[in-house]
């Protein structure tokens, strides 16, 4: 079952989908928290994040997707997204499902773009973490590029319009307000150059490795930090950056089936 | 009632009906998980409240925030003109449960479970529908059958090729070889297009559908976007695909073909929302008799 509510700060609501067990008591000692793109990837992959959160919730770990404040159900203008609100929502949302899961410890799991604010934030912390990544988006610079990019090809290149031209509005990216300071923060990040807590795990799930993936696990793991890659079916690998698939849904199931087999240690990473 | 509304007229639009952005003391919003595992939010006014809730339907397998999260955003507005609305997720959606009985009527009786949270939650009695393509015809289905539905907002919605969209749409393209001759292969092994995954009747029901609610006074907008290109291209064509209900004051028809189908830009989407926002005011306002 799964159980919706607001959660966070007074004038800061944060909506939240707890998905657990019928049962009162959790299988597990520790919760798993989903971390949803940015943009517009975070609505065409909504879906295949809510199942693989339903899947390990109904094994038995309380797993919480929610929607950063100022995207979903949450309070706020799209404008009012940023990297330090972003890093407060993980803090809310980590103790959120550690309270409603009645467990004592949390996972952490992002998608895409979501890896760079979730990596920011638990930087901060002292105690390992234990994350995994699903073909993270690590390098800001070029993510932000690649949204500019994605921006252009639907204003001329998508076939979106019919025979007319239109020009966007300052401050609008891929649909949505999105503020010049959150680009700049984002663009700023560079996951390799992250240090999170020695002794930390962190797991990539992705479709292929390259060159960033691999900078970013030998700095990892030259501060402690336990890296492992799984690879994904490549034949079902998402159409993220095809300016004609913008608009459609995200879901590759067997990715999603491979990642709730692994999180619920059904099958080892 | 036919209506053509340019941006700006919409911007001399009256004031209450004016609101880009709804202010964040104007309404209130809670979150429900109802019927069989679907989930929702209410936005409510903070004041006198309508007899009449708007409920908004799932545009294809997008979420219940809308594409660009524009369910929200027009929930707010409506709420701050007094309006309660239910953005919810449809079953299988977004952040609802997988459908878990036949799915025979479904789609009757999930709406009927959004209305009668709304009801439980706000006292309102009569229901506006709105959605966009697939929410659109979820609308139509339901208030032609459902005596409780006052109207709904149909963007990209049911509307049938005619004689007439088809000389429009083929002419100027008869004089370009390079799209005549993808058309002739897209003959020879057609691509399922986004009519195929319409949910229309059969335009004489379509006919009968429309008339029926027409004949119980439901108010209807059509919006019709640039994105509807394949199967509409003239205001005259409704008319001419779903008879002549289509002419009646309770049917208002906006035709915005510069537009594309999930109005990407912000401009575009105030437009859209202002035009719901005055006609919400206009069917179903305080002043409205």
């Amino acid at each position: 079952m799964s159980a919706p509510f607001f959660f966070g700060a007074p004038g800061r609501n944060l909506f939240g989908l707890l998905h657990a067990r019928d049962e009162a008591i959790p299988a597990s000692q520790h919760a798993l928290l989903l971390c949803a793109p940015l943009l517009q990837d975070g609505i065409r992959s909504h879906r295949a994040l809510w199942s693989l959160a339903q899947t390990v919730g109904q094994f038995g770990i309380p797993a919480l997707t929610f929607d950063w404040y100022g995207t979903g159900d949450s309070g706020g203008q799209d404008a009012e997204l940023s990297l330090p609100g972003m890093l407060d929502d993980l803090e809310r949302a980590s103790a959120e499902v550690l309270r409603r899961g009645e467990v004592s410890s949390v996972q952490f799991l992002a998608l895409r773009s979501a890896a760079l604010p979730l990596l920011a934030a638990l930087e901060r912390r002292v105690d390992p973490v234990e994350i995994v990544l699903w073909d993270p988006q690590l390098d800001g610079a070029k993510l932000v590029a690649s949204w500019k990019e994605q921006h252009r090809q639907q204003l001329n290149g998508a076939g979106r319009y019919v025979n007319v031209t239109h020009e966007s509005d300052e401050g609008e990216l891929l649909g949505f307000g999105v503020n010049d300071a959150l680009l700049d923060a984002l663009a700023g990040l560079d996951a390799a150059h992250i240090r999170l807590p020695p002794g930390s795990r962190v797991r990539m799930a992705v479709w292929e490795m390259d060159e960033a993936l691999d900078r970013f696990a030998r700095e990892q793991r030259a501060g402690g930090v336990s890296v492992e890659a799984v690879l994904l079916d490549e034949g079902e690998r998402p159409e993220w950056n095809v300016p004609s698939r913008f608009g459609g849904q995200v879901f590759p199931r067997r990715a999603v089936a491979q990642l709730a087999q692994r999180m619920t240690a059904q099958v080892p990473w | 009632m036919n209506l053509q509304l340019d941006e700006k007229t919409l911007e001399l639009a009256p004031a209450r009906a004016h609101v880009p952005a709804a202010p964040q003391d104007a309404f209130t919003e809670s979150v429900h998980g109802f019927g069989d595992g679907l989930v929702g939010v209410v936005t409510r006014p903070r004041g006198a409240t309508s007899k009449i809730g708007v409920l908004l339907l799932n545009a294809g397998l997008t979420r219940h925030t809308g594409p660009f999260r524009m369910h929200v955003d027009l929930a707010q507005i409506l709420a701050a003109q007094g309006f309660a609305v239910l953005r919810f997720d449809q079953s299988g959606v977004g952040d609802s449960a997988m459908p878990g009985k036949a799915a025979g009527e479904r789609r009757q009786r999930e709406t009927d479970a959004a209305m009668r949270l709304l009801a439980r939650e706000v006292g309102v009695e009569r229901f506006v529908l709105c959605g966009l393509c697939s929410g659109a015809d979820d609308a139509f289905h339901v208030g032609a059958v459902d005596a409780r539905v006052a109207g709904a907002i149909l963007l990209d919605g049911v509307a049938y090729p005619t004689p007439g969209f088809w000389v429009r749409h083929a002419l100027p393209r008869l004089l370009d070889f390079g799209k005549v001759l993808r058309f002739l292969m897209s003959r020879r092994n057609p691509a399922p297009s986004l009519s195929d995954f319409r949910d229309w009747p059969e335009r004489a029901k379509a006919r009968g559908m429309l008339a029926e609610m027409v004949a119980r006074d439901v108010r209807l907008l059509f919006v019709f976007t640039g994105g509807a290109y394949h199967y509409f291209n003239h205001r005259a064509q409704l008319a001419a695909s779903l008879g002549r209900a289509a002419h009646e004051k309770q049917v208002s028809l906006d035709f915005w073909p510069e537009y594309d189908h999930t109005f990407f830009l912000r401009k575009h989407r105030r437009i859209l929302l202002k035009r719901i926002a005055a006609w919400m005011d206009s069917e179903f306002g305080e002043r409205t008799p």
